[in-house]
């Protein structure tokens, strides 16, 4: 199946039903996750395909198969981001003394990732607009003159001010959010 | 615009690249000078990223409805072999080379000790696997059975007679045993008793084998004493009494029993 860099949430959809079997049982099999969460990291890794679909950012899959191979890789790394945060997690509960500048750059990773999911929660309470707006400036890129034709707005300018006082308002729920 | 737009406007462009090197160096030593506004592109940082999780997690959630309308994926051992056959090797992400190669070591630390495993099993086997005795390596050493040598006849038994050795002679020795058996007991044919015992022999029964030849030399014929008393002595050595086959040996001239003779000695000796 040909992707183009233009995003099609049914087309990942069709590439999730074709290769989510053999994506599941590889991640059981080698990374010996449970199938739960085996089902989330695949799922998860169709996701960073989708975002890298929608910001056109795919490199071009002119041979048969490579979109598969591309899925994998992105499973592959998921797996392994797990792993290593299992094993933080477990080295932690143990409660291993002496945490060296690896362990500190983890943490800092996790802290990192924890405040995304929380700015991530954020987003869901923005407005529909301010949602639209940002997705299609942060995730698909479009250009502003573009948004504004889609979503109606004056110009590429009143979109840059829609779109700055959306992360204006995103900042502020999420500081809510951490207080 | 007011002040703060103005700074998300410049954390944003300075976040995606989109300043010029002199922008770049003003806005980071704002950043070193101004926590406020290190915070604000700190945070600016963490909105976008926020944005993009947003859009995977919308997917994701879209998938999961999905999944929940599809078969259940296949679990067992069955399937998970299957699943190797046709796994792509994964090498466009950036770190992917080198888990290749992490994976491909993994393969090669496992193939090695899959080797290595073999390698013992096979010596751990070598050792236990019951080794033949010396009687035993002595008796294959020295017994062949003799071909048969035996007057044409023209009695009513010779069809049997005929039956018999040529089992014997094409190694069928379970079919010849019966045989030789019958013209021996309801015939009286104690040449068939002869090879009888060279056939139990042949058979792996030595014990039957030195009852047959103790009956032939206890017969009033006299029957190929040498051989007999030779082959008397193997049937013992099959059985494993070495005492009754040595005994024998001594009495016996020839090359073959006194080279088994020997061998006896050596072997038994150690």
């Amino acid at each position: 199946m040909a992707i183009s860099s233009t995003y099609e949430l049914s087309t990942i959809k069709q590439l999730y039903i074709r290769h989510r079997v053999q994506l599941v049982q590889w991640l059981v099999k080698m990374y010996a996750f449970d199938p739960g969460e085996a089902t989330e990291l695949a799922q998860s890794a169709f996701a960073i395909f989708a975002e890298r679909a929608a910001a056109g950012s795919l490199p071009s899959f002119e041979r048969a198969g490579l979109e598969k191979t591309y899925l994998f890789a992105i499973a592959k790394n998921k797996a392994r981001e797990q792993l290593r945060l299992r094993k933080r997690t477990t080295a932690l509960s143990e409660q291993a003394v002496g945490i060296q500048d690896e362990e500190q750059e983890r943490e800092a990773e996790a802290e990192k990732r924890s405040r995304i999911e929380l700015a991530s929660k954020a987003f869901a309470k923005l407005g529909e607009k301010c949602q639209q707006l940002l997705k299609l400036a942060i995730v698909f890129k479009t250009p502003m003159q573009d948004i504004a034709q889609q979503m109606d707005y004056e110009n590429a300018q009143t979109v840059k001010t829609r779109k700055y006082k959306c992360l204006q308002r995103l900042r502020t729920l999420y500081t809510q959010s951490t207080n | 615009m007011s002040d703060e737009l103005k700074d998300i406007a410049l954390a944003e462009a300075y976040l995606n690249d989109a300043l010029s090197e002199e922008e770049k160096r003003v806005v980071e030593k704002r950043r070193q000078d101004d926590p406020d506004f290190a915070r604000l592109v700190d945070d600016m940082d963490v909105m976008m990223a926020g944005s993009k999780a947003a859009f995977r997690q919308e997917v994701q959630e879209q998938l999961q409805e999905l999944e929940k309308t599809l078969p259940r994926i296949p679990l067992d051992e069955a399937a998970l072999i299957l699943n190797d056959m046709d796994i792509p090797a994964a090498e466009e992400e950036d770190d992917t080379l080198q888990s290749s190669e992490e994976d491909s070591s993994k393969n090669r630390r496992w193939l090695y000790l899959i080797a290595l495993l073999l390698i013992i099993l096979a010596v751990i086997t070598w050792a236990l696997w019951p080794q033949p005795k010396a009687h035993e390596q002595l008796f294959a050493k020295y017994f062949e059975a003799p071909p048969v040598e035996r007057s044409n006849s023209r009695s009513p038994i010779a069809a049997l007679q005929q039956k018999a050795d040529a089992a014997y002679q094409t190694g069928q020795y379970a079919a010849a045993i019966p045989l030789y058996d019958q013209l021996y007991r309801e015939y009286g044919d104690s040449l068939s008793l002869y090879y009888l015992g060279m056939a139990q022999m042949a058979n792996g029964n030595g014990e039957a084998a030195v009852e047959s030849l103790n009956t032939v030399a206890e017969l009033p014929e006299d029957i190929r004493y040498r051989q007999l008393q030779f082959y008397l002595a193997l049937a013992h050595l099959q059985e494993g009494d070495r005492k009754a086959a040595t005994d024998l040996l001594r009495n016996l001239d020839g090359e073959a029993a006194e080279a088994l003779r020997q061998e006896m000695e050596k072997a038994f000796s150690q």
